[in-house]
């Protein structure tokens, strides 16, 4: 067998007992654990540096600000930004796609324009655009994702049905969190680009995953949270382009984004401040840029052939299970460290509670895309996903709890 | 696994195996359908009521386990009551599931019914073991009238 990564004992909250058994992690796609160094690195900061930044002329918070204004710079060099400025915080993900959605689109989307999708994005890099096109008059359209013969992948043949010139934004997922599918997103923000389109990649389930890097990637807009990547909940990261940034107008109003106030109206900061409104989650963002230096430290490469080696071995493991329909990728074709899978008869939710009596933390449920589990015909899927700190063995516990389910249910 | 578990799991297993009282009911005269859209689970509940008293109920629908056994459970506890002594039921199991097996008095929920205690522990699946006594709390507001799905 080969080793892991051997990142266990980093991990405290791994170490215990879940309904009298060892616990199986297996829901990193929904949120990551957390290891002793960006823990320590939080506590670090409120127990000697915690002040306010940006305005303080005292120690601290001049240390606070240097502490702050490191993290967003680490932050770029993470995802190969070529400037700090780039790097704009936000709660998470959904904020990031609130924010664009907002801010963007206020000044760029006209009636009869179309904001492009696909049918496999979270309702995160949904419900804001259906929102923002309502306001606009303008329409949200979705590409297509194949059938389980294409491996449920975009269905690229009709890309140039969808990514016309009426196509202003083009908004799409790295890798989906529902089927371990990895998209082709250079290629994607390259078609973009050809037709005018701004292109913004949700990259929640790959930029702790996977090696990645903004201007290769060719996008506009980056968004991504910082505790599905070992990072805190509450902080998480939009990468725009500065000329893109500094062209929008401000998404909420506020301390720390102004350059001006007067009783009859304001004037406002450059970006990332301009979309700071507030005093920002100073702590996530240190924890989150100590979560860039562990994963590098590592390294993507190495996670990413890890994450995917327990993703093709559950795919496989589970393949063997009677009345079992995994989605996504088949064998040979990449797969994100997840996998996704409905038994016949027995509902994602009885799956999930019987394996959490093993002590396997698995999610079941709509995945936040009801329209593509009703596209795919399922209520619901069970999902298991991997990270760093996973190990064969566990894929092992994952296939023997699931053997006790069909057993239950069967 | 705890007995209390075990006795969950039992009677949970029973009623999903063996569902009491599923199928349409074409004499029904009340009728209310409730869906957890969050994880797909469809209950609808029929119930003939003559003379204040439910004198038939079944159910219809399909989900988890948990969500079929306590319309079973709904459907078949529910059949002979009067209208008072059904509402209370209704809020009992609420209660159960709700607030565990220590808000409610064991004859409030007597039989299989103390089973539905150990939902309280799933605090997720609280919707699915409460769906089907929803819909019998609508079925029982509802204006008398036939069920059209069943004509």
């Amino acid at each position: 067998m080969r080793p892991g990564l051997e990142t266990r004992p980093d991990f405290p909250v791994l170490a215990q007992q879940v309904n009298g058994k060892p616990l199986v992690y297996l829901d990193s796609g929904a949120t990551s654990q957390k290891p002793r160094q960006v823990l320590a690195a939080v506590d670090a900061y409120y127990e000697r540096d915690n002040a306010n930044v940006h305005r303080g002329l005292h120690a601290l918070s001049m240390r606070a600000t240097e502490a702050f204004e490191k993290s967003r710079a680490r932050i770029a060099r993470f995802v190969g930004a070529a400037d700090p400025a780039e790097i704009v915080f936000t709660r998470g993900t959904t904020e990031s796609v609130n924010l664009v959605a907002a801010s963007w689109c206020s000044a760029n989307l006209r009636p009869g324009d179309e904001i492009l999708l696909t049918e496999m994005e979270h309702h995160s890099n949904m419900v804001p655009w259906q929102l923002a096109a309502a306001r606009a008059g303008a329409t949200v359209r979705y590409l297509p994702v194949a059938g389980a013969d294409a491996e449920h992948g975009l269905d690229l043949d009709r890309l140039d049905e969808f990514l016309t010139p009426r196509v202003k934004l083009f908004a799409f997922t790295h890798i989906s969190n529902t089927l371990g599918v990895v998209n082709p997103a250079a290629e994607l923000c390259r078609r973009a680009r050809a037709v005018g389109a701004a292109t913004l990649i949700d990259a929640a389930q790959s930029v702790g995953h996977e090696p990645l890097d903004v201007q290769a990637l060719g996008c506009d807009f980056l968004v991504f949270s910082g505790h599905k990547m070992c990072g805190p909940t509450g902080i998480g990261v939009l990468y725009g382009r500065k000329a893109l940034l500094d062209a929008m107008p401000p998404y909420q109003g506020g301390g720390g984004m102004i350059e001006n106030v007067e009783f009859s109206g304001s004037t406002f900061k450059p970006a990332p401040e301009r979309f700071e409104a507030g005093t920002p989650d100073i702590a996530g963002a240190i924890g989150l840029a100590a979560a860039c230096d562990y994963i590098d430290g590592i390294g993507r490469p190495a996670i990413a052939a890890h994450d995917h080696r327990l993703g093709e071995l559950a795919r496989a493991a589970l393949e063997e299970l009677p009345g079992i329909r995994v989605l996504g990728p088949r064998a040979g074709s990449p797969r994100a460290g997840m996998v996704s899978f409905a038994f016949a008869n027995i509902h994602a939710h009885d799956v999930v509670t019987v394996a959490d009596q093993q002590g396997v933390a698995l999610r079941g449920g709509h995945h936040c895309n009801m329209p593509l589990m009703k596209k795919l015909g399922l209520p619901s899927t069970a999902r298991a996903s991997f990270y760093l700190y996973n190990t064969e063995e566990e894929v092992a516990a994952l296939a023997a709890a699931l053997r006790k389910v069909v057993k239950f249910f069967g | 696994m705890s007995e209390n578990a075990e006795f969950y799991q039992a009677v949970i297993d029973d009623h999903r195996r063996r569902p009491r009282r599923r199928g349409p009911l074409p004499t029904a005269n009340r009728v209310a359908a409730r869906e957890n859209p969050t994880c797909g689970d469809l209950c609808t509940l029929r119930l003939r009521v003559e003379a204040g008293r439910i004198v038939e109920a079944a159910f219809t629908g399909a989900g988890c386990a948990l969500s079929q056994a306590s319309a079973s459970l709904a459907a078949s506890s529910l059949e002979g009551l009067e209208f008072a002594r059904a509402a209370a039921l209704v809020a009992a199991v609420e209660k159960l599931v709700r607030n565990g097996p220590g808000a409610v008095a064991s004859e409030e929920t007597p039989g299989d019914l103390a089973a539905l205690a150990a939902a309280h522990a799933l605090p997720a699946r609280h919707a699915c073991a409460l769906l089907a006594w929803q819909a019998a709390g609508q079925a029982l507001q509802s204006p008398e009238g036939a069920d059209r799905e069943n004509a």
